[in-house]
């Protein structure tokens, strides 16, 4: 339950303050397109069910569409990132750290070198799959990959801090 | 797990694939309706911090009007010593324009997309079609969708964002379109070779497209390049004005314009019905 509480936390907080509210907000360019709202995913407990990982995929990317206007493009990216999710932890952090129970993905429950290669490989190929997407076109895709450079390390950076954020009240709460 | 992956991954895509610009508005207008009163207040502490550029452009536009009305009172003063003359209310255009002023309450330069949304909607009188312009007169969008209390407005850096466009004193015009890159800089394309083009010229709207009326300000010609299969030139154009630092907007309606859509939209409907 406290789990579920949590979570809902972090749901609000990626999703909805900082992504739709926050960042939706400051318009600094057209390379400056952070996709925070990918936290949610990254950082669900690092053994959640793959069959239960595509369906909160799902969810918050119909979320963002209904919010963003986008009409499918949010869920098609979230829905990847969701599904490779588990193979990209495995690769990273090893089979036996994903069997763990509860465990949010943190720099204190990871590491810091292991937490930032794994948030930055899911968050890289978010942002490339959704730029990629959007563009619709090989034709000027060095300004896809620049937008992908700019807005994936803001976006590692606001999913680090959701993740500071939530693992910092766990501690207090303790 | 993969088969399951696979067809929701089909149906996202697919939608996405197949829906429209207008679709995409629609939805943001439904959206809008939930979260468009937190946007305005956070567009209220922006529109607060701008308060003073704010003010600089009313009173530019301020002084202006005034000018114009002054002009007005002495043409209308004339007419009306000259006995010979028509009357003055034949001076009235066949369509007049109506005007809305509008607070944006999101906007944003950084998608393919991009759409404002401004808080007044059908209520006061917003339609689908009207033009969005700048308080100091320079084209922005068009309304795509509205609602009775917001409207969702395709921004001028959207990439399915058309509108027609003419080189000031000239009176040949293209197409302008965004490509998605500088926020900026628009592409106008289709002018014709002969036209006498030289940088900085001013581009104002044509009155040929859709929703805006003729003369509308839009930018000045940055650089060119003829494309000889076409006979035309490829021009780019700095905007006149910084779409995604927006405040205020003028929703423009043009009866005749508005009318032509109906028109459409009633002829389509046979179309598809039949």
């Amino acid at each position: 339950m406290r789990n579920f509480l949590t979570y809902v936390g972090v749901f609000v907080t990626a999703a909805v303050l900082l992504q739709l509210f926050l960042l939706d907000s400051m318009r600094l360019g057209v390379y400056f397109a952070p996709l925070a709202y990918v936290a949610f995913i990254v950082l669900l407990p690092v053994n959640t069910k793959p069959l239960a990982m595509l369906f909160l995929g799902f969810a918050l990317g119909a979320f963002m569409d209904f919010f963003e206007g986008t009409a499918g493009l949010h869920t098609a990216t979230t829905l990847l990132t969701a599904y490779l999710r588990r193979p990209e932890m495995t690769m990273i952090l090893g089979k036996d750290v994903v069997g763990q129970e509860n465990v949010m993905p943190s720099v204190k429950s990871l590491g810091g070198g292991k937490f930032f290669r794994f948030v930055a490989l899911a968050v890289g190929v978010h942002c490339l799959v959704f730029f990629t997407l959007e563009s619709l076109s090989w034709e000027n895709y060095h300004l896809v990959l620049l937008k992908t450079a700019v807005s994936g390390v803001v976006t590692l950076f606001a999913v680090w801090a959701v993740s500071m954020l939530f693992t910092l009240r766990a501690r207090r709460r303790i | 797990m993969l088969l399951i992956f696979l067809v929701l991954e089909g149906l996202a895509l697919h939608y996405y694939a197949s829906s429209s610009v207008h679709t995409r508005a629609r939805l943001l207008s439904v959206s809008n309706n939930i979260v468009g009163g937190i946007y305005g207040s956070i567009a209220g502490v922006e529109d607060y911090l701008n308060l003073a550029k704010t003010n600089r452009l009313l009173e530019a536009r301020v002084e202006m009007l005034e000018n114009e009305m002054a002009a007005a009172r002495e043409y209308r003063a004339a007419v009306q010593r000259d006995t010979l003359a028509p009357r003055v209310d034949s001076l009235a255009p066949i369509f007049p324009l109506e005007y809305v002023v509008a607070r944006v309450v999101r906007n944003s330069v950084d998608k393919r997309e991009n759409f404002l949304m401004v808080d007044r909607g059908t209520k006061d009188g917003v339609e689908r079609g009207m033009a969005v312009v700048s308080l100091d007169g320079y084209m922005v969008g068009y309304v795509e969708s509205a609602s009775e209390h917001n409207a969702v407005c395709l921004s001028v850096l959207n990439t399915e964002f058309r509108a027609s466009g003419m080189v000031a004193g000239t009176g040949q015009f293209g197409s302008i379109s965004w490509s998605g890159g500088d926020p900026r800089v628009v592409a106008l394309n289709e002018v014709p070779k002969y036209t006498e083009v030289a940088r900085g010229d001013q581009i104002v709207t044509s009155g040929y497209s859709f929703s805006f009326p003729k003369g509308i300000h839009i930018g000045t010609v940055e650089d060119f390049e003829i494309d000889e299969a076409r006979a035309s030139y490829e021009m780019n154009v700095r905007l006149g004005v910084d779409v995604g630092a927006v405040r205020v907007v003028l929703l423009i309606k043009n009866p005749a314009v508005y009318e032509r859509i109906k028109l459409e939209e009633e002829v389509l409907g046979e179309v598809e019905g039949a």
